[in-house]
Formats: C-alpha cells, sequence, structure tokens
C-alpha cells in the first residue's frame, strides 16, 4: 500500500507501524545507495541504513512539513554516514595532496559506466577522499560547508576533492582501456 | 581539451546524474533490525509508562491504607455483645437465626449502598451481606444463604435500639467506597450542647482619653484636691489610662459536627471585665511672694520653678493629684468558630477560629476612696467584633459527656470605644457537654 508523504508522517508522528514500514519501503532503496557510497562494505552500510532510519522515526516529530521528506532523510542519512566515516578520517587524517594527475574523463566515459561500477569505484576510494567527494560531487556542498563539516581546512577539502577526481578518473580511463582493447566498443 | 578530458562541472554533473534516482534494494534484514530496535524503544516506553503504573497504584494502596487508618476504628479482638449505642466502623459476622432487627420496609436506604463488590442487603427484615455481586442484581438476588450482618459506625437510631443479643465478631474492611463513606458521614452528624466557663486576661491596649475622661468627675476630684487653696490656678490638666485586668465569662454553647472532622460551634457568653483605671488632675498655681521659703509647702507640691526679681519671687508650682479607679466593663458575646479535630478519639485535640460579636451591656468606673461620684459609662460603642483563635481539648467522661478545655485568643476587630480600638484577651474556657448522636 502506498501512502503519501502527510500520512506517512502522521502515521509515523503515532508511532504506527505499518506507516513507519511503509515510509522505510518508500526511500529505503535510495537512502542504502547514499550509505553504499560513503561506506566501504555493505555490512557498513547496513549498519548505517539502520540507524538513520531509527533516527528519522525517533525525530519524524521535529519533521517540518514545509519541506522535503525525501531530502530530510538523506540529510539524516549522510549526517549519519560522516558520523561512521567520522572515526576512520581522524584514523587516517587528512592532509593536502599535491602533484596530481590533472586529466579528467570525459562525460561519455562516466556516461558508459553503470552506477553500480561508479560504486564500486566511489567505495575503493581512500575514506577521506572518499566522504569529500559524495559530499561535494553528489550531494554539492561547497568546499568550506564540507570543512566545516570535518573540521578541515577548504584547502585539505579541495585536495582531497582533486585526488578523488584523479583516482576515479584514472580508474575510469583504465576501464575505457579495456573495454576498448577487448573490443567491447 | 584533449581525448578524455572535461570541464570540472562536467566531471561532477555526469557522476550525479549517474546516481540519481537510483537505488539498491537493502537486505531484509535491515528492517527486521529496525523494527526490532522500535519495539525495543516501545518496551522501553511501556515499561516506563508501568513504572509510573506502578507508582500511581503504589500511591492508591498508600491512600487507601491512610484513608483505612484514619477511617476504621481500631476495635479488634472484642467480642461485641450489644451494638445498641455502639460506633464500629467494622463488618460483623452474624448468626443468621438470630433475632430479628425489627427493621421496616424492604430495603434500608442507608445500607443501599455497596462497599467495592460487597452489597449490603436485606432478607426478612435482616441485613445481609452479599459479595461479589453489582448493585443492579441486588433487587432479585436475595439468598437465603447470606449469614452475615452489616453494623457500620453511626447507625441509624431504629437500628441501634434493636435488641440484638447475638455475639458478634467484628473484622475489619477499608472505606474506599466514597459513596459508603459519604453516607455514614452524613449519618455520623453529632449536635452538642452545653455549658462553659472561662477566665483569662484583658488587654485594653487604652490609648486616648475618652471615654474614661467624660465618665471622670474632673471638679469632684478638684474639689477634693482642695482646688480652693490654690493662688493663681492657670492650667488645669486631666489624664486618665487603664490597666491589664480580668476577665470572666460563662455561658451555654452548642454545636454541630459537619463531616468527620469539621464543626461549627456557636453559644451566648456573658462576659465580664474588671481591670484598674486612673484619672489624674494636674493644676499649674503660679503667684509671687516677697520673702519666705518657697520650699515650706508640703502636700502635692511637686516641682518648683523660682526666678527672682526685686525682692520678689515668682513661684510656679505644678498639683498632680491621680486616683486608681475601679473599671467594670458586661457585654454579651455571641462567638462563631469552625472547628478542624485534629484527633477525634474519647480524648480529642480540635482547632477553632472564628469571631465572637459582642453587645455591650455596661460599664462603670468607681472611686474607693469616694473622692469622686461613681459613674456610669455611655462611650462605648453598641456592638464591637473580636477574632478568635484556639484549641480545644475534649475528654469523654461518660458517654455521651465531654468535657472541655479551651485556651483561646482574642483579638478587636472593631473598637468597643475610641480608646479601647486594639484591646485583646487570653482566656481559657472549660465546659460540659452533652453530645446528641
Amino acid at each position: 500500500m502506498s501512502f503519501s508523504d502527510d500520512k506517512l508522517i502522521r502515521g509515523c508522528k503515532k508511532g504506527k507501524r505499518e506507516f513507519q514500514q511503509a515510509l522505510y519501503d518508500k526511500f529505503c532503496d535510495g537512502m542504502y545507495l547514499v550509505a553504499l557510497r560513503y561506506s566501504k562494505m555493505q555490512q557498513e552500510a547496513e549498519d548505517i541504513l539502520q540507524e538513520a532510519f531509527l533516527k528519522v522515526f525517533k525525530n519524524i516529530g521535529t519533521f517540518r512539513e514545509d519541506s522535503s521528506l525525501a531530502y530530510w532523510i538523506k540529510r539524516i542519512v549522510v549526517n549519519t554516514a560522516l558520523n561512521h566515516q567520522r572515526s576512520k578520517l581522524y584514523l587516517y587524517p587528512m592532509v593536502d595532496v599535491t602533484d596530481l594527475n590533472d586529466r579528467v574523463v570525459n562525460e561519455s566515459a562516466i556516461s558508459n559506466l553503470s552506477y553500480d561500477e561508479l560504486l564500486k569505484l566511489v567505495q575503493k576510494l581512500p575514506s577521506g577522499c572518499q566522504v569529500i567527494f559524495n559530499l561535494f560531487a553528489i550531494e554539492g556542498y561547497k568546499h568550506h560547508e564540507i570543512a566545516e563539516m570535518l573540521k578541515i581546512s577548504e584547502g585539505t577539502s579541495k585536495s582531497q576533492y582533486s585526488r578523488a577526481k584523479s583516482i576515479l578518473s584514472e580508474k575510469i580511463l583504465e576501464r575505457e582501456q579495456w573495454r576498448y582493447g577487448s573490443g567491447e566498443l | 581539451m584533449n581525448n578524455g578530458d572535461m570541464d570540472q562541472e562536467s566531471f561532477e554533473s555526469a557522476f550525479k546524474s549517474q546516481f540519481k534516482g537510483k537505488g539498491v534494494k537493502p537486505p531484509r534484514g535491515v528492517w527486521s533490525g529496525i523494527s526490532g530496535s522500535l519495539n525495543d524503544q516501545t518496551i522501553a516506553g511501556l515499561q516506563s509508562s508501568q513504572v509510573r503504573y506502578q507508582w500511581v497504584a503504589a500511591a492508591a494502596v498508600i491512600v487507601a491504607i491512610f484513608s483505612f487508618a484514619i477511617n476504621v476504628n481500631f476495635s479488634n479482638g472484642n467480642e461485641v455483645t450489644n451494638v445498641g449505642g455502639e460506633d464500629f466502623n467494622a463488618l460483623l459476622t452474624y448468626n443468621s437465626d438470630g433475632p430479628d432487627l425489627g427493621i421496616t420496609g424492604v430495603r434500608d436506604p442507608f445500607f443501599n449502598t455497596y462497599l467495592n463488590n460487597i452489597l449490603f442487603l436485606r432478607e426478612n427484615k435482616k441485613i445481609a451481606l452479599k459479595s461479589g455481586s453489582m448493585p443492579a442484581l441486588i433487587e432479585n438476588e436475595i439468598e437465603p444463604e447470606f449469614s452475615e450482618l452489616l453494623v457500620l459506625n453511626k447507625m441509624k437510631p431504629g437500628i441501634n435500639q434493636a435488641a440484638v443479643t447475638t455475639t458478634f465478631n467484628p473484622y475489619y474492611t477499608i472505606h474506599s467506597n466514597t459513596i459508603l463513606t459519604k453516607k455514614i458521614v452524613k449519618s455520623g452528624s453529632s449536635y452538642w450542647a452545653g455549658v462553659e466557663a472561662g477566665a483569662g486576661s484583658f488587654n485594653p491596649n487604652f490609648s486616648g482619653a475618652d471615654p474614661i475622661n467624660g465618665d471622670v468627675d474632673f471638679a469632684a476630684l478638684a474639689s477634693n484636691i482642695g482646688q480652693s487653696g490654690f493662688v493663681n490656678p492657670t492650667s488645669t490638666a486631666s489624664q486618665s489610662g487603664m490597666d491589664p485586668g480580668v476577665v470572666t465569662s460563662f455561658g451555654v454553647d452548642f454545636g454541630v459536627k459537619l463531616g468527620r472532622k469539621w464543626t461549627l460551634e456557636s453559644g451566648v457568653q456573658y462576659t465580664n471585665v474588671q481591670n484598674q483605671a486612673f484619672a489624674a488632675l494636674n493644676v499649674v498655681d503660679v503667684y509671687t511672694i516677697r520673702s519666705g521659703n518657697i520650699f515650706s509647702s508640703d502636700g502635692d507640691l511637686s516641682s518648683q520653678l523660682v526666678s527672682s526679681a526685686a525682692g520678689e519671687t515668682e513661684v510656679e508650682e505644678n498639683f498632680e493629684h491621680a486616683v486608681n479607679l475601679d473599671h467594670n466593663m458586661k457585654f454579651t458575646s455571641i462567638p462563631v468558630k469552625a472547628g478542624y479535630y485534629l484527633k477525634d478519639e474519647r480524648l480529642s485535640l480540635r482547632f477553632n477560629a472564628g469571631f465572637s460579636a459582642n453587645y455591650f451591656l455596661s460599664s462603670r468606673l468607681s472611686d474607693p476612696t469616694g473622692q469622686m461620684l461613681n459613674s456610669e459609662s455611655n462611650g462605648y460603642n453598641e456592638w464591637s467584633f473580636d477574632g478568635l483563635t484556639g484549641f480545644e481539648l475534649g475528654y469523654s467522661i461518660f458517654e455521651n459527656f465531654n468535657l472541655t478545655l479551651e485556651p483561646n485568643y482574642r483579638q478587636s476587630i472593631t473598637p468597643l470605644s475610641n480608646s479601647l480600638s486594639n484591646r485583646s484577651g487570653f482566656m481559657v474556657q472549660t465546659g460540659f457537654r452533652y453530645i446528641i448522636r
């Protein structure tokens, strides 16, 4: 059974389990992909998703209905993922990166890959690069916002992003060359 | 741009568009985990609520026990052979073969109530007790095996007069039913009438000179101190005052017990106040002497002011003459007091507060020395009001007879006269009462 967002919110505010499950069903796929983008492993993404939805149900009463429910949930998922990654970021402090390959792949090269393949590439990025790439390229945050969120300098955010882009470009080009080489295209 | 190169914005847009609207189905276990956590939270919430309910239940039990403690007269252990005139807060077992209590009517309204699941019924003119039924069922469910009799406190006189000789074994119940409690309270109302007497102190807090000045015959006083002997009296001043004294009273009182704790009491008291007053006369006499010893005067010469001028001496003498007067005042008091029993047993303690309306009867000033004529005062207000408060100790010496002792304090609300606007008094009253149940 599908419910409108309004009904879902009202039902969840009353703590009704059927509405909670309906809300989860409606948003879980997209949010799981968000969690996967910030994770290295599936289990980690599942933990993030579970924790995030518990926060959603707990705090649904604070949701302002003039905003987008999907965006509100995504913010919670991203923040939960950042909390998970933050410990790793502390373990491996991010530093400015220089001497990067500035070659960037073209749009068609990216389009030729499925989101699943792109996801795997993103997941293989170093933790710091992965988080900043997601925040900047996918979520659309500015570097100064990312710097504030992760308590790093703006320069670190920029250099880490450049590193992520460089790594991804290199991997995408490798794939392209492999495809051309194997005569796939 | 090189082959494969692209501007930065296109790179991000390409990535973004690839992920846009996409999703991955999470394993079913995720929702199971969420659902399980939600259940745990719900249970925790319920447990929290349960704890609250447990506290509420505990509080209710405590209130019930407290109610029991203050409602039940603990007379356990005694076999009661006659309920006439006695008060019981207990259910009594009853031999169904016992005597007819002689109550007429199908059902007595007094017993037409229930305590929790216990109904009080009557069968064949006997008061019977049945457990576990609801009021709606009692009309046609009078069963012969009823074998218990209920005797509540403050039984109606008609019941008390029954010649019950059956042995009753009391046991207790909790009076938690408000309907029943109310009935008992209503039937437990009692009245009393009695006589009382009291004695105490009276503090006039005298201020000003009225009305005593009007009552004092200063001319007679001046005559008595030999005003004619003054050479040149330039001024005459009078002064009066009043000292604390003793108040006594006796009267009748009557009251009613309103509920279990509250009382309302009134009566009529004759009150007599006896205290000392005084009146003084000051005369300034100024005259001139040519020679002689100005200090040769005797009597009431109290001070001298001497000035010399060309062989003449001007003398100013101040004469002060005071007499003590007896003051007696009588009035009738109508006290109205509300009372609250702090302890209501054979020895009782009750807090009283209220007011007293005082009707002035008479006041008399008399001079024991005979220097002044005795006078009746007419400067008092006909009505005055006092506030009063006190604690009354009561002791039941016989059935329906109580002795009381009540220390109380009175403070004027309205003045008795202009000079007696702030009088107060402390009195101990004792009385003897007959309780009409």
